[in-house]
């Protein structure tokens, strides 16, 4: 109840960050993005660096057994080029080209390294400002492909605070939720900087009440409960209020330990009677 | 003898005789404390409370506490006392007076355990505005007991209030001078897991699930097997993290007790009092971990082995509990049920948080 990702496939839609440890990580999400939009019959728009033919789209597909023939033969899946992919007047237009079609719906993807080779970093952020606004306009999707080695400090704070309910890393993922966000997976030393600038984020985006629901959240370590303090320290001295949702028995009883739940303005709700 | 007026934190041993000689030496410590706006926590027998509370005239800023419920462990003692005095604070009082009445079993394990839980006391409640004095009765203790008593405390209570006490001995000597307990070790059977080899972080995940597995597999899944599950991740991470590969990790699961060691090819760390203070700022927090295993579990050691450093855990586990009978068993309480309910709940919290922000 609550979570509009129910549904199986739905996490792949909306507005996405991709981010990877590895190259095979990287092309597990790509290939499940891509089924999810073959199989709603949207248009696929893909850009990538000319220059590296191993990890071009089409084939690597193809050696996963993803038949994509026929959807490249009727222009449901293009790869275009980078620059056609960033025009300068803005990606509405790439999308809406796409829907003049008559595709019901676009989902289009990058990956990071590819955006860099036509944009700045800050027009990079830019695009992905815009990006976060035509999802929520237009019946499209968007997955930006991140590499978790090089996204760090403030651009992994800025990546993760415009996909913010589409964060997906190997062990750790978000959602949208009808009460606010969800959490999924497991936290750990691996993942904890994400974890904590998606809390940092999200404190940023709500005035009152922050809802976090960890129903779907398995393993919290120490140190990421002792970081949510740092996380939302500012959102709460501000009168902010952080309500962590149906923690299963093992993360609320960390987080009892490292005493989240003595923090001021912080609640948790675990459901026990 | 100097009388003590300083650090916010005192820690306090009074040696007594009877009843009287209790109230006197704590009745007047205690009524100035209140009057400074402090609170006072009495977690001792009920018949002292009752004495005291009538002393101290019934005072609205008195709480009294079952120490049988928090004298059962190390870890209780401290996460307790840090949460009472934290609440105390947040409703207003300025600091808090503690009387703790310890229970005593002089059986060597038991009583090694109050000992090491006396000196970690000095280091883990230092940073809080506690002043406790911890009551034992002389008759009934050993000359041996009352030395450890008097080396734990760095105050001694008098009726004319708290002095010195220049027999006290810092808490990591006392550690590394007292044995932890070690009864019913089960390192020489066959172990439920082991994993060799070990050099990748990113293994974390599948590590955790094995472990959780094994432990599960040999009993019920209580909450003593998830908080030593708990402990041992954090002590999985902290080898691949901070030691030197490769990792090697042995789980014994029984009936009665759970034990595990890891160990690495690392220096490890030499400080007994790891784990036993609050984690520190900083990214990643320095301690986290060790805070989480200290409460998790029964025992940490830290040692040298003759091929790197090792770390062993364990909790003893009680005897199974009967099954419920069919009269007094509750139905089953899903994990959806259960967040199901914690979602109505919290629509409610939010809701009535959000009323009162407007």
């Amino acid at each position: 109840m609550g979570d509009v990702r129910d549904a199986p496939g739905t996490e792949w839609d909306g507005h996405v960050l991709l981010l990877h440890r590895t190259e095979g990580e990287r092309l597990a999400g790509l290939i499940a993005w891509v089924r999810r939009g073959l199989e709603l019959g949207e248009k696929i728009i893909y850009t990538e660096l000319p220059l590296m033919p191993e990890v071009a789209l089409v084939p690597v597909l193809e050696a996963r057994g993803v038949d994509v023939a026929a959807a490249v033969g009727e222009g449901q899946l293009v790869v275009l080029p980078p620059e056609e992919f960033y025009p300068p007047e803005g990606q509405r237009v790439v999308v809406e080209r796409a829907l003049a079609e008559g595709f019901p719906a676009v989902r289009i993807s990058a990956e990071v390294r590819a955006a860099l080779s036509v944009l700045s970093p800050s027009g990079v952020h830019g695009v992905e400002q815009q990006l976060d606004a035509l999802v929520g306009d237009l019946p499209m999707s968007a997955m930006c492909q991140y590499s978790e080695a090089t996204t760090t400090g403030t651009w992994l704070d800025d990546a993760v605070a415009t996909h913010l309910s589409g964060v997906h890393q190997s062990s750790f993922s978000t959602s949208r939720d009808l009460d606010g966000l969800a959490l999924h997976g497991e936290v750990d030393a691996t993942n904890t900087d994400v974890f904590t600038a998606v809390l940092s984020a999200a404190s940023r985006h709500r005035s009152q009440v922050l809802w976090v629901d960890l129903g779907e959240v398995t393993y919290v370590d120490a140190g990421s409960c002792w970081r949510l303090d740092d996380a939302t320290r500012y959102y709460r001295s501000s009168g902010g209020h952080v309500v962590l949702v149906a923690l299963q028995p093992p993360v609320e009883l960390a987080m009892r330990m490292l005493e989240v739940d003595e923090l001021p303005g912080m609640h948790l709700v675990g459901g026990e009677r | 003898m100097t009388s003590i007026t300083g650090p916010a934190h005192l820690h306090a041993a009074l040696l007594c005789r009877s009843a009287e000689d209790l109230a006197s030496a704590v009745v007047p410590f205690f009524a100035d404390g209140l009057a400074a706006g402090e609170a006072v926590v009495l977690a001792c027998r009920e018949e002292s409370s009752t004495l005291l509370a009538e002393a101290l005239g019934h005072d609205d800023r008195i709480l009294v506490l079952p120490r049988e419920g928090i004298y059962t462990r190390t870890s209780q003692v401290i996460a307790t006392l840090r949460r009472v005095v934290r609440r105390q604070l947040v409703a207003g009082a300025s600091g808090v007076r503690l009387l703790g009445e310890i229970p005593v079993d002089q059986a060597g394990d038991e009583w090694h355990e109050w000992h090491r839980c006396e000196a970690i006391f000095n280091v883990a409640l230092g940073p809080l505005p506690l002043s406790s004095v911890c009551a034992y009765d002389r008759r009934e203790l050993s000359d041996a007991i009352c030395e450890g008593v008097e080396e734990t405390h760095p105050a001694l209570m008098t009726p004319a209030g708290p002095v010195p006490n220049h027999r006290y001995v810092d808490p990591a000597t006392v550690l590394r001078r007292t044995p932890t307990t070690r009864a019913g070790r089960t390192e020489d059977i066959p172990p439920t897991l082991q994993l060799a080899d070990l050099t990748d972080v990113g293994r974390l995940p599948e590590l955790r699930a094995r472990v959780r597995a094994a432990l599960d597999g040999s009993g019920d899944p209580g909450q003593l097997r998830s908080r030593f599950a708990a402990a041992v991740a954090e002590v999985l991470l902290n080898a691949l993290r901070h030691g030197r590969p490769p990792v090697a990790f042995r789980l014994w699961a029984t009936p009665t007790r759970l034990e595990c060691t890891v160990t690495d090819r690392g220096d490890g760390f030499d400080d007994p009092l790891a784990g036993c203070t609050p984690p520190g700022d900083g990214v990643p927090p320095a301690g986290a971990g060790l805070w989480l295993v200290r409460q998790a579990c029964d025992t940490l050691e830290a040692f040298w082995t003759v091929t790197g450093f090792a770390v062993r855990l364990a909790t003893s586990l009680p005897g199974s509990d009967p099954p419920p009978t069919s009269s007094s068993a509750a139905p089953a309480d899903t994990p959806a049920a259960r967040a199901d309910r914690a979602r109505a709940d919290a629509r409610e919290l939010a809701r009535r948080l959000r009323e009162r922000l407007y």
